[in-house]
């Protein structure tokens, strides 16, 4: 009798738990999304992340994703690639999604892709630029240009806006991202008649840079090309405006979105920057600024908006998207679908494109020169030149 | 001033601190708070913090250490090392992880003789010798500073002639703590504060201690001032020229130490300064502090 009881309970409280994940996997569309909340990158993680629910209201709104609303699963990298790769185990294995949005940085976005190729599940818009993720495989898809493409276009812009600028020098964080850079920054420095006499690769939390900036000013630069991150960043030119070391031209930045709400604005006065993205427009601020202002607040939107905040937005879009067109939760069905809605989409970050390696291949420049702490937008020095 | 304030610690203790540097790191904190959060005036700040650092300091010695005296030196040592995580785990939990900036503004560099030194480098250089001069009056000029030394040449030896041990080991604490707090505060002001900067911190003291010989406080100032000036020399020169004879041969091209590569330099002087002077510059050959024994 009592094992009769304990017999029936167990199949009642099966039935129970089957029934619940049942009408769960009725009641939502569901993708996953990793993205560091804790360690060095939280807070680009967390831009991102904000990004995302931003879209997902919106997304929600015009009727969710094949008749239901959409859920997105987020998990934190730790910005590290082992809990990134942890996490798209959970997502993969426990939660089962198609398609994962993610993860920040070219260090675990590539483990992290190359796993989730494995197990044939969709990986998108990776905050990842290192050209090793054009060989991950076809379920990984990037909404961004890699370096071997922006690396150019930076170098191509400062030698338009100085001419006379021969002697170049670089300081990168040494990582694959900052190193990318270089390599293809200074590649085609050395095309257009000049040169990088110095290259710096500085490692994180130093309490100061002072000996890589002495290295990188014992040429006399025109330009330097600077690629660093806020924390380090904000360091570098403190010491460099301290110390009074200046090039003759002009600092050129990658991605100044990284640094500028870190830095002093005073050290970094005349900076010129390649953002990504469109210029800011009416329609972006009616689409994107207005809405993520009313629903995290003016306070996170003066530190929040940039770069990472606008990826979020765009990714959660195309992975709603892409399942639509699909018509159905199958990872082949969407990967198949993915060319077609990067032609459709025109994003935050500006309209995109794929090429057979599911790399993004379309870039709109967006070059700024930085006047006390603002961007002011200048005309782009640079030509696109897709696939250099 | 982080080396002679470990230096002095470790004559006494006799074990490698590992959370020394940390303390450092919170007394600068607390000037941080002191400054930005309370509106005080930096050196003002400072002073104050370096008196509550040194409190803390005093009490984690009455609390750990003192419970650990007769302990053999690796439980004394992992306890330390212990401590260290604990302590930057709480500076994190407490202030972030985002790096602080005291409220200090931007300035501009003095060119002296061609090189560049900015104000807080000029006070920290003066900061720096007027403590150092302080403490060699408070080592070898004062009672205070005899007792530390009889304390720190034999511990039962200075117990017998009716020196307080304790006594002295608690003024050892405060004072060496208060120290590290003045340099902590020093480096946050050159740059700026992050919970995990005692580490970087740790590495360069042990070198210079170590360097200069364990226990002694002007052993620590020479080791210091070697392995600094060793650092930026090691990345200055060009060592494709002394390869090339300065000029008579063409073996190589320029040559010079990439800056990721700073921090391994004080390790290389180290086994260089090793090889004839296995204590220490000033260590003592088969004492206490000399290593070689």
């Amino acid at each position: 009798m009592k094992f009769m009881l304990k017999g029936s309970l167990i199949m009642v409280l099966s039935l129970a738990v089957f029934m619940v994940g049942f009408s769960a996997q009725q009641e939502t569309t569901e993708i996953g999304m990793i993205t560091p909340l804790t360690g060095g990158s939280s807070k680009a993680g967390l831009e991102m992340k904000r990004g995302a629910m931003l879209a997902l209201d919106e997304i929600n709104q015009a009727g969710g994703v094949l008749g239901r609303p959409l859920k997105i699963i987020v998990e934190d990298g730790e910005s590290t690639a082992k809990a990134s790769v942890d996490a798209a185990h959970k997502l993969v294995n426990i939660d089962q999604v198609p398609l994962i949005i993610g993860v920040w940085g070219s260090g675990p976005t590539i483990p992290t892709a190359e796993y989730t190729n494995s197990q044939g599940v969709v990986q998108i818009c990776g905050i990842a630029s290192s050209p090793k993720v054009r060989t991950i495989g076809p379920y990984y898809f990037s909404c961004q240009p890699l370096d071997d493409i922006r690396g150019p276009m930076l170098a191509r812009g400062a030698h338009n806006l100085f001419p006379e600028a021969k002697k170049y020098a670089s300081i990168v964080v040494n990582n694959a991202f900052g190193v990318g850079i270089e390599k293809y920054f200074c590649k085609e420095v050395e095309n257009l008649g000049g040169e990088c006499l110095v290259k710096v690769r500085y490692e994180g939390g130093k309490p100061n840079y002072r000996a890589e900036l002495q290295r990188l000013f014992e040429v006399n630069p025109d330009v330097v090309n600077f690629v660093a991150y806020g924390k380090a960043s904000k360091v570098i030119l403190k010491n460099a405006y301290e110390l009074g070391l200046e090039p003759n031209d002009a600092w050129v930045a990658m991605y100044p979105d990284m640094w500028k709400t870190t830095v002093i604005p005073k050290t970094a006065e005349g900076i010129i920057g390649l953002r990504e993205g469109p210029k800011e427009s009416p329609r972006m601020i009616r689409d994107f600024e207005i809405p993520y202002r009313k629903k995290y607040g003016d306070e996170a939107a003066e530190n929040d908006l940039s770069l990472y905040s606008y990826y979020g937005y765009d990714a959660a879009w195309m992975a709603a998207m892409a399942i639509n067109f699909a018509g159905s939760m199958d990872p082949d069905d969407i990967r198949r679908a993915i060319p077609n809605v990067w032609k459709r989409y025109e994003g935050v970050t500006g309209d995109k494109d794929v090429d057979e390696d599911g790399i993004s291949v379309r870039i709109e420049q967006n070059w700024v020169k930085i006047h006390n702490g603002e961007y002011v937008s200048i005309p782009a020095p640079a030509e696109v030149k897709v696939g250099d | 001033m982080l080396s002679i304030g470990y230096t002095t610690l470790y004559g006494m203790l006799d074990f490698p601190n590992f959370a020394f540097a940390e303390f450092s790191v919170v007394g600068a904190y607390l000037a941080f708070l002191l400054n930005v959060t309370v509106g005080l005036p930096v050196y003002l700040s400072i002073l104050i913090a370096a008196a509550l650092a040194g409190l803390i300091g005093v009490f984690a010695d009455r609390a750990i250490f003192m419970q650990m005296r007769r302990v053999d030196r690796l439980t004394l040592m992992i306890t330390s090392l212990g401590l260290a995580i604990m302590i930057r785990n709480m500076i994190r939990f407490i202030w972030g992880p985002r790096p602080r900036s005291f409220d200090i503004g931007l300035m501009k560099p003095y060119h002296i003789f061609g090189a560049r030194i900015t104000p807080i480098q000029v006070v920290t250089l003066i900061v720096a010798a007027s403590l150092m001069i302080l403490l060699y009056i408070l080592l070898y000029r004062t009672k205070l500073g005899k007792a530390m030394r009889a304390v720190r040449d034999n511990m039962r030896l200075a117990q017998a002639s009716g020196i307080s041990s304790e006594k002295v080991i608690m003024w050892v604490w405060f004072i060496g703590v208060a120290v590290a707090t003045v340099a902590g505060s020093m480096i946050g002001l050159d740059s700026q504060l992050f919970p995990y900067m005692g580490f970087s911190i740790t590495i360069f003291i042990f070198s210079a201690t170590i360097l200069g010989g364990l226990g002694h406080p002007i052993g620590a100032v020479v080791g210091s001032l070697i392995l600094g000036f060793a650092q930026n020399f090691g990345l200055w020169i060009d060592w494709g020229n002394i390869i090339n004879l300065g000029g008579l041969f063409n073996f190589v091209g320029s040559l010079k130490i990439p800056t990721g590569y700073k921090e391994a330099i004080p390790f290389l002087v180290l086994i260089i300064v090793f090889l004839w002077f296995p204590g220490g510059i000033f260590g003592r050959k088969g004492g206490k502090y000399g290593g070689s024994s």
